[in-house]
């Protein structure tokens, strides 16, 4: 069966953030299989490249990048929701003239279309939301 | 699900009052970019999502009212909106006081409405 997750909560102020990631690691290691994961809301924090946890805690930031080079999942980052937050990959930043960029790599920032188009495509969309 | 795996359609749940997060906005948005690439849209809104609604809102500076969205939804062909008659009621509000036309659906009943959608995306 092909999933995609998607992903309303934020980096650790809310637990459903890491149920989504262990729940994303349950089916990669399953025979099923993990199309995408799409990113909304205060989601899109997943993807700070600037998070600096402490050394003995959990680096959530690098568990999802870790996901993606491993089982070779889209980590797909809603353009509205992250631009608004001032979470920008190196091209937005340039579009915008920030001096800075701090999307970490292989997250990407797309639409939502993006989330339309897995609806279509696989089997179960799973949504770990914010409260 | 074999049932429903055919279908190219979704619905949409907002739970959330319009003003309170993003969120309001964030759910409106997917059910017209559904739309947007032909996907048959359905919209539930639940609990104080119900505020989305009712007309006149006058936010704070620097908010947008969530009217404009509700309404530009019948432009998209989303024109199945359902909401729950008790939860309208417990709000004090009847459908004369809603924007758009909306399905009733029982509250205690949704299942069947579930399985008519391949896909659930809630807000």
């Amino acid at each position: 069966m092909q999933f995609c997750v998607h992903v309303i909560c934020p980096p650790y102020s809310q637990q459903s953030n890491l149920s989504a990631l262990s729940f994303c690691q349950a089916v990669v290691a399953s025979e099923h299989e993990l199309v995408r994961v799409f990113f909304s809301g205060d989601g899109v924090w997943s993807g700070n490249s600037l998070m600096v946890p402490p050394q003995d805690e959990l680096n959530l930031v690098a568990a999802w990048q870790a996901l993606a080079q491993t089982a070779n999942v889209e980590l797909v980052v809603c353009v509205s929701a992250a631009l608004r937050r001032g979470l920008l990959d190196a091209s937005e930043a340039d579009r915008y003239a920030k001096q800075h960029h701090n999307l970490a790599a292989p997250f990407v920032i797309s639409g939502l279309g993006q989330l339309v188009d897995a609806c279509l495509q696989v089997d179960r969309v799973v949504t770990f939301g914010s409260h | 699900m074999t049932q429903t795996l055919n279908l190219n359609n979704v619905l949409i749940i907002s739970r959330q009052p319009p003003y309170s997060s993003l969120s309001a906005n964030e759910a409106l948005d997917a059910a017209l970019a559904s739309a947007a690439f032909g996907v048959e849209v359905g919209l539930l809104l639940l609990d104080d999502a119900l505020f989305q609604l009712t007309a006149n809102h006058k936010p704070q500076t620097g908010l947008k009212p969530v009217s404009g969205l509700i309404k530009s939804l019948s432009l998209y062909d989303i024109d199945k909106v359902f909401v729950c008659p008790t939860q309208l009621s417990a709000r004090g509000l009847t459908t004369t006081d809603l924007l758009i036309p909306v399905e009733l659906v029982p509250d205690d009943n949704c299942q069947p409405l579930f399985s008519r959608y391949r896909h659930l995306l809630t807000f």
